[in-house]
Formats: structure tokens, sequence, C-alpha cells
């Protein structure tokens, strides 16, 4: 609906900056207090005073947004909008991330342990003790340190032979299996067996029992299987 | 050590307990809990505190955050290099989209709609990233919903970020036109 009046239109302009649609210095402050006053008349009612004020209230919301601005443009020092837009379109991903690697002084402080932290670190420090951490860096993923193929499919295989030799083709308990050595890792390798469909894997919808059994045909499509953490051996405290 | 020095010491012992130790989901802690724990003379021992991590490169920074001060301990200068990859949540991406997101802001001075926003984040970024990139700028602190719902620069980019050495980073080393790099494109 198309606003009428000088008041209507300064309340929608400030409705506007604010909303950072439209900047405050397109708004003509003491044109529009002169016509304010001309609209409020020489006899104002109690609604004509309302009105009135909220239009001033939003003026003034004007004049600080402009002020505001102008404090902003002071200290961010740019001379320049125009160019600073066009020169982030021109710029890739890593130059941007370099500047502002370049303009950031973070903000330093400790993450306290919780009870999660610790069981997730419990859970996890076995397999954090076989990936060289102090040699990560920023390099490629191919010039990283990662197990070779041939080392990691003889594990799987093996740990399939030993649920095949244990299960005698029949289902058993997932967790007292992988149990019986470092339960991460057997967990870890177990869970690209059953990713791959060389194990099946059972949770009882009811009792919430995890059981898994040999399978001799694999999956025709990879598909992820999520185990709750809930689910690992870790005793909490 | 006179009783007066050793309070003081006491208090900067808490202070800077009150400002390592995270306890929320922001860094940093407001002005009325120093006062409810330091006491009145909190700013005296904020400023002892920082004098004494001046030399490890620290500083105590004050910020408005919700008209109330707030204040943090943050890198004096920059990081270094080395450590580019690992700040937490801060991935190359993260990093650009925030940089894009706040000279956006800067250029359009200090505030625009968020849809112009993820429309411009969007150039480099696909849709979803360039949204959930906003998103946690959003709870991180680094950007602000204004009372008009506008996005405006957030009280953690004003304690960590310099926008006018950030600006002038961006536009010293963007290349002088468009054809003679090719910017990353979203996939």
């Amino acid at each position: 609906m198309p606003t009428t009046t000088m008041r209507d239109r300064v309340v929608d302009a400030f409705k506007r900056v604010e909303a950072g649609e439209a900047s405050p210095f397109s708004w003509d402050v003491k044109a529009s207090a002169q016509a304010l006053r001309e609209e409020l008349g020489p006899t104002p009612d109690d609604e004509d005073l309302i009105e009135d004020a909220k239009a001033v209230d939003a003026l003034s919301g004007i004049v600080g947004a402009q002020g505001r601005e102008v404090e902003f443009m002071a200290t961010s020092s740019v001379l320049n909008p125009f160019m600073l837009e066009k020169s982030v379109d021109r710029s890739n991903v890593e130059a941007l991330a370099r500047a502002l690697w370049q303009s950031i002084s973070p903000s330093v402080d400790i993450l306290q342990v919780t009870i999660d932290v610790l069981i997730a670190s419990t859970a996890w420090s076995p397999i954090r003790k076989r990936i060289n951490w102090s040699k990560r860096s920023s390099a490629p993923i191919s010039k990283a340190e990662v197990k070779k193929g041939d080392e990691f499919g003889p594990k799987i295989d093996a740990i399939i032979d030993e649920l095949k030799a244990t299960a005698k083709h029949g289902e058993i308990d997932y967790v007292s299996f992988i149990k019986k050595g470092d339960p991460v890792e057997r967990a870890y390798l177990l869970s690209f067996a059953i990713t791959d469909g060389r194990v099946l894997l059972n949770v009882d919808p009811i009792s919430g029992k995890i059981t898994i059994k040999p399978s001799e045909r694999r999956a025709k499509t990879n598909a992820s299987v999520v185990i709750a953490l809930e689910e690992l051996p870790v005793e909490r405290g | 050590m006179s009783e007066d020095k050793a309070k003081l010491e006491e208090k900067i012992k808490r202070a800077s307990q009150l400002l390592f130790l995270r306890r929320h989901r922001n860094p940093g802690i407001g002005e009325w809990e120093l006062k409810r724990v330091i006491g009145s003379d909190y700013r005296a021992v904020l400023k002892a505190l920082d004098e004494k991590l001046d030399p490890l490169g620290l500083t105590v920074k004050e910020v408005e955050h919700e008209g109330k001060p707030r204040f943090l301990v943050t890198i004096k200068g920059n990081p270094p290099l080395e450590l580019e990859p690992s700040l937490g949540w801060m991935r190359v991406d993260s990093l650009a989209g925030l940089a894009m997101a706040l000279a956006f802001l800067t250029a359009h001075g200090g505030r625009a709609p968020p849809a112009e926003v993820e429309s411009f984040l969007e150039s480099k970024f696909p849709k979803r990233r360039a949204r959930s990139l906003l998103t946690g700028f959003l709870e991180e602190g680094y950007l602000e919903l204004g009372k008009g719902g506008a996005y405006e620069i957030g009280w953690r980019t004003k304690a960590e970020i310099d926008l006018a050495e950030l600006a002038r980073r961006i536009i010293s080393s963007a290349p002088r036109t468009a054809s003679s790099e090719n910017p990353s494109q979203p996939p």
C-alpha cells in the first residue's frame, strides 16, 4: 500500500535503513523535518501528536544511523567501497583467507575438559596414536602419510576370517567380538567389512543388541553404517 | 610482599582464570561477572594482567557486546602463518567466507540485508555452504543481526579483526583484472 503522509514515509524510510536496504544518507533529514512541522499544523489533536512523535523518533533514528555510518567508515578507513567489493570479486578463496589471516588477532582461551571429551579421547586414542600428528602440514593429501592398501586389506581379511571361525555362519554379539582385542581398531576394521557387505550387522530394535555375522556376498553399492558411540565398550566414570 | 601486592596478585590469578577458561559458547567474560568475582577495581586488575601477558604476545581487549562491556584475551598482532590450518573451525573456506562477508559489510557502511550478503558469498561458495558459513559467523559473534534484521559487524570481529587492514590486504592482493586470475568457483 503506498504511503501518503510524510510521517508514514519517514517511518518507512527508517525501517528500510535499519534493515540495511537503504543508506541513511539517501534521506533528506532537513527537508523532511520541515515537512513534518508543516504537516502537524497549528492545532494538532492527540492522535496527530502521537503520530508526529513516532515520525520524529524515526527521523532521529535515521540521523543516528548516519552518525554510526560516518564513524564506521572513519574507523575502517575504507576510501573506496566499490573497489573493495570488486577486489573481492577478483580474488580467489585462498587469497581472501590469507588476507583475513593477516588481519586477525584471534581470541585465546582454554577449553575445559568435560566427561564427554574424556570419553571421546579415550575411545579414539588408539587410532590417534597411529597417526603421526606432528607431521601434519598443509601439504596435499597425496604427500601425507597414509596407510597403504596392502597393509590395511589383509587386516580386514583377517578379522573376517576370525569372525567366520567364531560365528560359524551364525550371529554373534558385536560388542563381545570387538572386545577380544583392541576394541577401537577392531570396530574400525569391521566398519569397512560391514560397508563392503562382507559382514552383516543387525540391531535388535527392542533390546538394542548389536549382532554381526559373516556374509559371502559383497554389497552392490557402498553405504556407510553408523554405530552410536554409546555402543562402544568404553568404561564410563 | 605487602598485603596489598599479595591481594593484587591473587586477583590477577582469578582474572586470568575467568578470561582463559571458556564456560560458554563464546570466549571472554562480561563486566558484571568480573565485578562480582574481582570487585570494583577490576579494571586495574585487568591492566596489571595485560602487562603480565604482554611478554607472551597476548593482550586483554574490551569490546561492547549487547550494549555492555565484554573482555577477552587475544593474540597481539597476527598469528604465525604456520598455525594457519589449525584455528578450530577456521578452515580456509571459513576464513575466506568471513573475509567476504566483512568486506561486503564494510563496503556498505557496516550493515546489509542477509539476502545480499548470502548472494555475495554464493559467487564463490555453493548456496548451502554460504548459508552455513553465515550461520556459523552469527553464532560465533563475528556477525550480528541488527534490530531491523540486517547483518552487522559482530562484537567478536570488533575485538579480533582489523577491518582497515583486511580491506587494504584484499585490495592490494587482488589481481588488476578479472581475467588475470581465475577465482575459485563452487563445484
